[in-house]
């Protein structure tokens, strides 16, 4: 059911434009309206977000801590996943975001029994990894590309990344890796989830929609590049236009194929604030990643720290004093000791011990 | 398992074909031996917790108050603003399934609502479908259902079947930490009066006696004077600790299982032979006698109340700092929540060893130190007399105990210690220690009675590693730094690998002492003759001393 | 070609239909990492479907199958079942599937080779691996119950000798937690 809905809300998606573009004439809509919305809604709702997850507190402080500690001088600590500085966080942070250690950890000891002889080698399972870096890593580099579409003249970085892309110098227009990629790793993606029953069980409508939607946008942006050879210069005349604020719908007519690719990206943009794909802030964000691990030597501070109910000495004493005295364990208060004091002299009961002074604040 | 014999042909037909349900619409079953008891009424009203009543797992009703729903909804809220980590763990998961195989009970139970993404998603799909938008209209289609009183029960099942060792979080690219879910859950849970006995009536012991037993001050020390007369008889050494003595320099507090419970106490003999060795000036304290911290497996609340004795004694005593005993959640405690929840403690002084002058810098703030950092910094500094061959009997593995682990990150300070009182020492497979370490299966309060067949599917992992370092090294003793543990193993062990015994890594120092005034040490601390643990190995015998040479442990041999 | 020989030469398809019909009596969504994952850390009970079945197999297949060693193999996988979530009749189910594998890899061979007595010698054998897994199953419910109560027992016991409640001291063989028989059994 999850699967079926993902994939049928996308071909509907892709209808809707191609009909109303095509059928419609609603060019100015789907080319201007809605993309400008998108945008304002992804931000917004990203902006919003984040907001709300900051005013959200951290009361305690809980890395997961994943090496050795900072203790005794002679103790070689690891910084980077038990880090006790800032340096050590950020260093943490940056493996995770940037190579997403965390998934790359994901090993596992590969035992094997050969010639009558246990055989242990170290294997691995990357495949998760493999696929979740490429699948970004490629997503990243399309968006980076795209910014030509964006900006006049061309910043060199763009052109760079386009000529590392386009490495295999192959087919007319050159082929770019990172779009073939992405479908490809999206799709190597979802056969896990269709594949993987313990995956199949835990996945929901929410995790097939987006990768439907990555690779619909995909696939129309690889379709118009290299098989409808759109009009690229009006499409470029149409994005400029809507990058500096002044949208025009150019008057060279633009294939319905695109406006459906814009529309895809359009409702990934507004979808994405809502959704899990919300994970691309919330990494920076998770607490047991992004804290010191130094708790035990510079205190953190609990915004709403309350005052409790405890059981204090004085209670306890109260409730165990004759028990106490018996077994000859020290007491603040002794009937029999203070009653005979009171008999020598008056002021013996002020030499009696300084009142328990731990009240709880 | 009282159900009776399946026929053939109803054999034929349950078999091998489990229910392809969508997991929402399954439901727990509560088998004995797979769930735990609920708690008794008098427990929860000893400390105000509320909704105390008689009830039970297996009834259809399970009484809940009867705005139970907004009691859940409004604690969730608050909870989703007191916690960031909640928070964000409700919003981000992308359900990459890295977690799935990483749990220890899903390993050993195979049910697939023991993957830590799923016993996640049966509280984030509540708060899908009672606090978002598209959760709320299109319900499973955006991964939400409603609240019913199934949930709950659910919830009961599956949280009281997590022991919060952050195994999975280790493994989630946002390090997504189950506990962190499971710790919420249970705080839900216990708004409703859902809490089982095994965490309840120790957390009312612990608050009015201090410890989870509830042994009254007078017991408490008398369970240490036996174990005195135990260490005078298999050591010759008298020795004469303090409890509840101001002016002492330290304050001792470790777990209170280790005072009663084979095999703790042999640990517990361990800290009372080394605290006399180095002549270290402390105390025992009998109103903080529990280091341990059921609160920690109900709600921040409770972990607060309990833990604030720590600090409450120390002042009262007038002592300078504080060490801790080998427990595990108890020191996650320690180093992540009791200086935010009950500090600042700037009535103690930054520790420093008075034995060796070392100044623990790492604990500046807490003012509590580690016996296995301060022994491990002893050994360091020859501080100790040890004689490692006393141990050569032992065939010796470590188990890295969760919380010190992967909330803490002390795991070279036990090794240190053990490579310098044993002999023979043998890590077990990479994959299962460290950070990477199994839970023993009992933690976070499943180590109750009732449901052993469920903890020894959790255990499963932890003993199978055991097991490969038994065929391969012939390893005979399990070594540990916390008390669950060794509540735990002794009967996973006889289950999953007979032949291996369970201890703490202090017993083991304990047993290398070699004491000012000792007589020859043919027995280990547990009372069982050296020479017979040898001939077990083929060791050859030790000749003891003319005088002592087959005698019984000598009653007069104080001296 | 002997039986033996026939079963020698499917040994494969045999053990992998076997394999298969025991993960099968967990959920999908755990037989699929039974299956797979080839750690025998990440993965300890499919580890010892896999390796035991095989064992067990080469046992029977020897002519001289030992009682013991086939013991110590029906124990590693009937150990893990009789703690999850199955009826005693379901925990141990999987030895009667070893007959239907081979009946189904085999029947034609054994039809035309007129070896079908020889099958049925083989599934009485099978028959009494049942009766020896019956024995192992009750043994360790049995040792799941003494645990419960050693426990108890270690949890109190010390607690209420001292504290003079108890006065009888048990000797040292009642506190061991297993009785004399079991670990016979075991050995």
């Amino acid at each position: 059911m999850h699967v079926i809905f993902s994939l049928l809300a996308v071909i509907v998606l892709i209808a809707i434009a191609y009909a109303g573009v095509a059928g419609a004439g609603m060019t100015y809509l789907f080319g201007v309206v809605i993309p400008y919305a998108a945008v304002i809604t992804f931000f917004l709702g990203l902006i919003l977000k984040v907001l709300k997850w900051g005013r959200s507190a951290v009361p305690f402080n809980i890395p997961t801590t994943c090496g050795q500690q900072k203790s005794l001088p002679w103790i070689k600590p690891n910084s980077v996943d038990n880090p006790t500085s800032t340096g050590g966080v950020l260093a943490r942070m940056f493996f995770e975001v940037l190579t997403m250690r965390s998934l790359f950890r994901n090993t596992k000891l590969d035992y094997r029994v050969a010639h009558g002889q246990p055989v242990i080698r170290q294997g691995s399972e990357k495949f998760l990894w493999l696929f979740a870096i490429l699948f970004h890593y490629s997503f990243l580099v399309v968006l980076l590309w795209h910014l030509r579409f964006f900006m006049e003249p061309v910043p060199k970085l763009v052109g760079v990344i386009e000529a590392l892309d386009g490495f295999f110098e192959f087919g007319l227009p050159q082929l770019l890796l990172s779009g073939v990629i992405l479908v490809a790793m999206a799709g190597a993606l979802l056969d896990r989830r269709l594949r993987m029953p313990n995956i199949r069980y835990i996945s929901l409508t929410s995790d097939y929609f987006p990768l439907f939607l990555i690779m619909g946008i995909g696939i129309t942006g690889i379709l118009m590049r290299y098989l409808l050879r759109v009009d690229i210069t009006a499409i470029k005349e149409l994005t400029m236009s809507l990058a500096v604020m002044k949208p025009v719908i150019p008057q060279a007519p633009i294939d319905p194929l695109f406006y459906a690719h814009i529309f895809l990206v359009s409702v990934l943009f507004a979808y994405f604030p809502f959704s899990k794909l919300m994970h691309m802030p919330g990494v920076f964000m998770s607490p047991t990643r992004n804290l010191t691990t130094n708790s035990r030597e510079v205190r953190h501070v609990n915004p709403w720290n309350y005052p409790v109910k405890t059981h204090t000495y004085d209670e306890y004493e109260e409730d165990f004093r004759d028990l106490m005295i018996e077994a000859g364990l020290p007491v603040e208060h002794n009937p029999a000791e203070e009653a005979a004091a009171a008999e020598g002299g008056g002021e013996a009961a002020e030499a009696e011990p300084e009142a328990p002074e731990e009240k709880k604040e | 398992m009282a159900n009776p014999t399946p026929k053939p042909e109803q054999i034929a037909a349950v078999d091998h074909k489990p229910p392809a349900a969508d997991w929402m619409d399954t439901k727990p079953e509560f088998k004995p031996g797979m769930f735990l008891y609920a708690v008794r009424k008098e427990s929860l009203e000893g400390v105000g917790q509320p909704n105390p009543r008689d009830w039970n797992p297996t009834d259809a009703d399970w009484k809940l108050p009867a705005d139970w729903k907004g009691i859940v909804r409004e604690g969730i809220k608050e909870r989703l603003q007191r916690f960031r980590s909640f928070q964000i763990f409700m919003d981000i998961c992308v359900r990459c399934g890295a977690c799935a195989d990483k749990c220890h009970f899903f390993i050993g139970s195979g049910d697939p609502k023991n993957m830590p993404v799923l016993r996640a998603e049966l509280l984030r799909s509540i708060y899908r479908g009672e606090f978002k938008v598209a959760g709320k209209i299109l319900g499973k289609l955006a991964g939400g259902r409603k609240l019913t009183e199934e949930v709950i029960k659910e919830w009961f099942y599956y949280y009281f079947q997590c022991t919060e060792c952050r195994r999975c979080s280790v493994y989630c690219p946002y390090g997504i930490d189950t506990a962190e879910i499971t710790i919420m859950a249970r705080e839900i849970l216990n708004l409703l009066g859902c809490q089982i006995d095994w965490v309840g009536t120790p957390v009312n012991n612990c608050f009015h006696t201090g410890n989870h037993l509830g042994l009254k001050p007078h017991t408490y020390k008398e369970n240490v004077e036996y174990l005195l007369d135990d260490i005078e008889e298999y050591s010759g050494v008298r020795i004469n600790p303090s409890f509840n003595r101001k002016g002492a320099e330290l304050l001792f507090i470790t777990p209170s299982g280790d005072v009663f419970a084979d095999p703790g106490i042999f640990t517990f003999m361990g800290y009372l032979m080394l605290f006399d060795h180095i002549g270290l000036d402390y105390t025992w304290s009998t109103y903080a006698s529990e280091g341990g911290n059921f609160g920690f497996f109900t709600s921040h609340e409770m972990m607060k109340r309990l833990n604030a004795k720590m600090y409450a004694e120390a002042k009262r005593l007038g002592v300078k700092w504080i060490l801790g005993g080998e427990c595990g959640h108890m020191w996650r405690v320690i180093t992540q929540y009791m200086d935010t929840m009950n500090g600042p403690a700037d009535f103690l002084e930054v520790p420093v060893s008075p034995i060796t002058g070392t100044r623990f810098q790492n604990s500046a703030s807490t003012k509590m130190v580690h016996i296995s950092e301060f022994t491990a910094d002893l050994i360091h500094n020859n501080k100790l007399k040890l004689d490692p061959s006393r141990n050569d009997h032992l065939r010796v593995t470590f188990h890295d105990s969760c919380n010190p682990a992967r909330g803490m990150g002390m795991l070279e300070e036990p090794r240190y210690i053990l490579n310098n009182v044993c002999n023979n020492f043998f890590e077990m497979p990479p994959q299962t220690i460290r950070e990477n370490t199994f839970c023993c299966g009992g933690g976070a309060g499943l180590n109750a009675g009732e449901n052993m067949e469920m903890r020894f599917r959790g255990g499963l992992p932890r003993m199978n590693a055991v097991q490969y370092v038994k065929d391969r090294h012939g390893v005979n003793m399990l070594a540990c730094v916390c008390a669950v543990d060794r509540a735990v193993f002794p009967a996973h062990l006889e289950y999953w690998v007979p032949g291996v015994k369970n201890c703490g890594v202090t017993e083991l120092v304990a047993n290398a002492l070699v004491m000012d005034g000792e007589i020859p040490r043919q027995y280990n601390l547990r009372g069982e003759e050296v020479n017979d643990l040898r001939e077990e190995v083929d060791l050859p015998p030790i000749q003891w001393p003319e005088e002592e040479e087959g005698g019984e442990p000598s009653e007069e041999g104080g001296e | 070609m002997t039986f033996q020989e026939l079963l020698l030469k499917h040994k494969s398809s045999i053990l992998g239909d076997w394999v298969k019909a025991i993960v099968e009596t967990y959920p999908a969504e755990t037989a699929r990492f039974l299956r797979q994952s080839k750690d025998q850390f990440a993965n300890p009970v499919g580890a010892a479907i896999k390796t035991e079945t095989e064992h067990i197999f080469d046992q029977l297949v020897s002519g001289g199958a030992e009682r013991q060693e086939l013991d110590k193999f029906l124990d590693r996988i009937i150990r893990i079942r009789a703690v999850q979530d199955f009826t005693p009749a379901l925990a141990l189910g999987f030895i009667y599937d070893l007959k239907r594998a081979v009946r189904r890899r085999l029947e034609k061979d054994l039809k035309q080779q007129g070896l079908e007595e020889e099958l049925l010698k083989f599934e009485e054998t099978v028959d009494n691996l049942m009766l020896q897994g019956f024995a192992i199953y009750v043994s360790c419910r049995e040792q799941i119950y003494d645990l419960k109560a050693m426990e108890m027992r270690n949890l109190y016991a010390k607690v209420l000798e001292r504290s003079g409640i108890f006065t009888v001291v048990p000797d040292q063989e009642t506190l061991e937690p297993l009785s004399e028989t079991d670990e016979q059994n075991k050995a």
